[in-house]
C-alpha cells in the first residue's frame, strides 16, 4: 500500500534508525575524516585517531 | 556521568603519556616518525589475518582486571563516574583491539606536544563513549549487540588501516 511506512519488524529498529546507529557508522565516519584531516596536517587529526581507538574497544570492560 | 568519567579518563591517560613524551624528544624526529608508522602498521597486521590468526601476533600488556561491579552499587552518580573514568584510562580494562597501544605509541613519540595528548585524549574518551550512546540511541540493544559482534573485525581492521594512513602523513 502507498504512503504506509512498514512496520519495523519485532526486536529491530526501523531501517533509517538502524542504519544511522549501525555499529559501523562512527568508524565509516571517521576514517575518512581521519585521513583527510592528516592529509592537511590538522591537528584534528589527532582526535579523530584517538576516537576510533577508543570506539575499537566497543564491546571490552 | 559515565560519559564524563569516560572522557576525563582518557583525557588523564593522555596528558600523562604527552608529559612522558619528554623523554622521547631528543629522539630525531624522523627516527621518531618511522617508529610510529612501524607501530602503526604492526598494530594492523595484528588485527588481520585468516580465521582470527593474526598476521603479526604479537602479545601487547594489559591489566586483565575489570572495574568491580559494586562501585556501582555503592552510589550510582559517584559509580558510574569512577566506572567510566577507570574504563577511560584503560588501565583497568580488557584492551581487545591494538588500535590503542598505536595511539599511546604514536602520542609518546609526538615530542613533547601536549596539545596532540589533549586532543588524542579527548577524542579517545568520546570514542568509547560512543558506544554506549550508539547502543542507546538504537532503541535495540540486544539486536545492536549482534550486529556489534559480527562488525567488530571490520572496525578493528579499518581503524588500524586508517591510522596506518594518517601517521604515515603526518611526516615530521
Amino acid at each position: 500500500m502507498t504512503g504506509v511506512q512498514p512496520s519495523a519488524r519485532p526486536g529491530r529498529a526501523p531501517a533509517p534508525r538502524r542504519w544511522a546507529t549501525d555499529p559501523l557508522a562512527p568508524v565509516l565516519l571517521l576514517t575518512p575524516a581521519a585521513v583527510l584531516a592528516a592529509a592537511q596536517a590538522s591537528a584534528l587529526t589527532w582526535a579523530m585517531l584517538g576516537g576510533l581507538a577508543g570506539y575499537t574497544l566497543s564491546g571490552s570492560v | 556521568m559515565f560519559v564524563v568519567g569516560l572522557v576525563v579518563g582518557g583525557l588523564l591517560s593522555a596528558v600523562v603519556l604527552g608529559l612522558a613524551s619528554g623523554l622521547f624528544a631528543p629522539v630525531p624526529p624522523v627516527w621518531r616518525y618511522g617508529a610510529t608508522v612501524l607501530a602503526a602498521l604492526l598494530g594492523l597486521l595484528r588485527e588481520l589475518g585468516p580465521a582470527g590468526v593474526p598476521l603479526a601476533p604479537i602479545r601487547l600488556p594489559q591489566n586483565t582486571r575489570q572495574v568491580p561491579q559494586d562501585v556501582l552499587q555503592r552510589s550510582l552518580v559517584r559509580g558510574a563516574l569512577q566506572f567510566g573514568f577507570e574504563l577511560g584510562t584503560g588501565v583497568r580494562t580488557y584492551l581487545s583491539a591494538s588500535a590503542p597501544y598505536v595511539l599511546a605509541v604514536a602520542v609518546l613519540l609526538a615530542g613533547q606536544r601536549l596539545h596532540v595528548a589533549v586532543l588524542a585524549g579527548l577524542g579517545f574518551g568520546a570514542g568509547r563513549a560512543a558506544t554506549p550512546l550508539l547502543r542507546r540511541a538504537s532503541g535495540v540493544a540486544a539486536d545492536w549487540d549482534t550486529r556489534l559482534q559480527a562488525r567488530l573485525r571490520g572496525i578493528t581492521v579499518l581503524a588500524g588501516a586508517a591510522m596506518l594512513a594518517a601517521f604515515a602523513m603526518l611526516t615530521p
